[in-house]
């Protein structure tokens, strides 16, 4: 009889530290859902794509200096749905649209993304690309050490009446696309 | 007599135990509430621990938010949006009115301090096709002010400036710097 | 033997005494714990709750003729402005619960307090001519609006209800006063009674038809530019435009829209004078080479242009208000601002 109840006082003990272990690795688990509650790289993400798309729709809004009275997209679109270097010829009666974009394009990226550091944090890569492979502009600048992983929003430009749209990319670690 | 004083003693001693064991029991319930309350201590210590984490990560999201009212607040100024017969284009500040907005602020500095800028530098930097650059507001911290900051975060966000009496649209950037005082 | 069953009887009942104090110890002790953990969390919620209107409100006012209706904790939402302005702006606050925040320059016309657990926000362009800022209204769908007009405020009627029909979500309701008015009473929370008929009704014409909702009266007087409100307390306050009218309708009483009318006439002082310097950069800046613009220097005059932004920058309280001067230097402005453009000179506004 004495043997029994010993045999169930100990069953009860050893019940309640088991309770208590499991109360604990709750409140563990709590714990570590707390501290680890968003991972970096979905902030990194956000904040790099709000200025990937401010910049570029600036961009694109922004006077050329080409000819008057066209905008950054019309020399674009021009330069996309041409065959050459671009129908526009600028002021200088020389220089076509997609080489005016280029020089132009390089050094607003490097006026304003290298003096941020962003090339050298995190490098970028500026992609102007009508699918499947016509490359208006490609420039990178830094160790694209973060590739986007093709998961990036382009800024997409209707070449109407050609079905496909221009995509432009600018991706802070790079855009990870194949084109 | 003997028998009695024998069984006085015995009944003696097992009145001491029992009180001595009484003691004991009491003794024992009092460790445990003891002891209880030292866990119960433990686990507020934890929680208050916990909470001081998440309060100051929470502290650094305030921070972010107050950049992202800072940066709204800019975006949202009626001194200096573009506008065309009263209708607001976004993304866009026209010079002129920056210009005049610098005026502004130096007549009516302790408004745009206290409802509009708060503690934070406020330039715009053209890009293209110029080179110029327009600070619209500085803090004016005093000697004191300036023992109590305790850094800062560097914000530059793309804008078109627009040129009025050119009438082009420009690239540029408005440049924020956001101080942390106290 | 006698002795001993006494004693242990004693200490029966001092085991129980021991185990009944020990035990309402604890209890009180837990007790106070989830009573301070509960009012932690409510003042946790209502900041989170303010966190959220206050962002929700920043985007409303910046998105004018949208109307928005987003379900929000049943948790009442209080509004105050004090009249008492200054040159920073006018006391005001709103607030979730036990945490409030500063509404500052933000000019924002609703009741004094909201209980729903809806919100409509909506927002309006406030121009003379030039933006100044933007109207945010808030509501809620237990508050109903009636309009009554007659054919002397058609014209007025009709300007209001363009505006108001823009926003689907309101709990409108127009009344032609054809002689004699009918009403239901749908049992609402709150009943605004909005007359363009100045001087024909009284709230107590009203009081048989809403017997059982809260119910108050507006008396509109004047038109689609400007004229008076007269609210519950007998005063009248001005308003310019639809907008400011708009905002008399969902104002809680009279000195709750005169002092978000005086943050729309302070932040108009500070735009003002920005237009006035941009207007004196203009003149002063326009080229002076061959083919350049000088001609346009006539639209950015300090005797007429300039003047006329003085004088709305110069209205900065209902107290220095003018409907008359306004509406002639708004005038001025437009007319200087659309020769300029039709002139390939650069915009006033």
């Amino acid at each position: 009889m004495v043997k029994f109840n010993v045999g169930r006082k100990s069953q009860v003990e050893i019940m309640g530290l088991v309770i208590i272990m499991i109360i604990i690795s709750l409140v563990l688990l709590f714990v570590v859902s707390i501290v680890f509650k968003q991972s970096p790289s979905t902030e990194f993400s956000e904040a790099h794509g709000d200025l990937s798309s401010t910049f570029v729709n600036t961009l694109l809004q922004t006077d050329s200096d080409c000819i008057q009275d066209t905008t950054m997209q019309d020399l674009f679109v021009n330069c996309a749905r041409s065959t050459g270097k671009g129908s526009i010829t600028c002021n200088d009666g020389v220089t076509k649209s997609c080489e005016y974009l280029n020089t132009t394009v390089i050094g607003i990226l490097e006026d304003t993304l290298n003096v941020w550091n962003v090339d050298t944090e995190r490098g970028y890569e500026f992609i102007a690309v009508v699918p499947p492979q016509k490359v208006i502009m490609h420039y990178t600048a830094g160790d694209l050490s973060t590739s986007m992983g093709g998961q990036v929003e382009p800024f997409p430009l209707s070449l109407y009446p050609s079905p496909v749209d221009l995509m432009i990319y600018l991706c802070v670690g790079g855009c990870g696309i194949e084109y | 007599m003997i028998i009695w004083q024998l069984l006085m003693i015995v009944q003696g001693c097992t009145r001491m135990n029992k009180k001595k064991k009484a003691q004991i029991k009491m003794g024992e319930s009092i460790i445990i509430l003891f002891i209880f309350f030292i866990l119960v201590v433990f686990g507020l210590v934890f929680y208050a621990s916990i909470s001081k984490y998440t309060s100051g990560r929470d502290a650094v999201e305030a921070e972010e938010m107050n950049v992202e009212n800072i940066q709204k607040e800019l975006r949202f100024l009626s001194e200096i949006q573009c506008t065309e017969s009263g209708n607001t284009r976004f993304d866009c500040y026209d010079i002129g009115k920056i210009i005049a907005t610098q005026e502004a602020i130096q007549t009516h500095y302790d408004y745009y301090a206290q409802n509009v800028f708060l503690q934070t530098n406020i330039s715009f930097i053209e890009v293209f096709p110029g080179n110029e650059e327009w600070s619209l507001y500085e803090p004016g911290f005093t000697e004191d002010d300036m023992l109590n900051i305790k850094g800062g975060s560097a914000f530059q966000i793309p804008v078109t400036l627009f040129h009025p009496i050119d009438d082009t649209y420009n690239f540029g950037y408005v440049s924020i710097m956001v101080y942390k005082y106290g | 033997m006698y002795t001993m069953h006494k004693k242990a009887q004693i200490e029966a009942g001092v085991n129980w005494i021991f185990i009944i104090v020990a035990g309402a110890i604890i209890l009180l002790f837990f007790a106070s714990v989830a009573a301070w953990y509960k009012s932690n969390q409510e003042t946790k919620i209502s900041g989170q709750v303010v966190v959220k209107l206050d962002s929700m409100f920043t985007s409303a006012i910046e998105s004018p003729r949208t109307a928005k209706s987003v379900t929000i904790p049943d948790l009442p939402i209080h509004f105050t402005c004090d009249n008492d302005c200054n040159k920073y702006g006018c006391p005001s606050y709103f607030s979730g619960g036990a945490v409030s925040r500063d509404s500052g320059t933000e000019v924002v016309f609703s009741m004094a307090n909201l209980e729903a657990n809806n919100l409509i926000s909506w927002a309006l362009n406030f121009k003379i001519p030039y933006k100044v800022t933007n109207f945010l209204y808030l509501t809620n769908d237990q508050i109903r609006y009636i309009i009554i007009y007659d054919t002397a405020s058609e014209d007025l009627f009709e300007a209001v209800n363009d505006v108001l029909s823009e926003n689907p979500h309101l709990n409108l309701e127009a009344v032609f006063d054809g002689g004699s008015l009918e009403f239901e009473d749908y049992n609402d929370d709150f009943v605004r009674i909005v007359s363009l008929t100045p001087n024909k009704y009284t709230e107590s014409d009203f009081e048989e038809f809403f017997s059982d909702s809260d119910f108050d009266f507006v008396d509109v007087d004047g038109s689609e530019i400007s004229g008076y409100v007269y609210f519950n307390e007998g005063v009248g306050v001005q308003y310019y435009g639809i907008p400011m009218l708009i905002g008399a309708i969902f104002s809680e009483n009279s000195e709750f829209y005169e002092c978000n009318v005086n943050k729309a006439l302070l932040l108009s002082s500070y735009v003002s004078y920005v237009y006035e310097k941009r207007t004196q950069w203009l003149f002063g800046n326009l080229p002076t080479t061959p083919e350049d613009k000088t001609y346009c220097d006539i639209y950015y005059t300090d005797a007429d242009v300039v003047r006329a932004i003085q004088i709305i920058g110069e209205m900065s309280d209902v107290t220095l208000f003018e409907a008359g001067d306004l509406s002639s230097a708004i005038i001025t402005i437009e007319n200087n601002d659309n020769l300029a453009i039709i002139n390939d000179c650069p915009r006033l506004y």
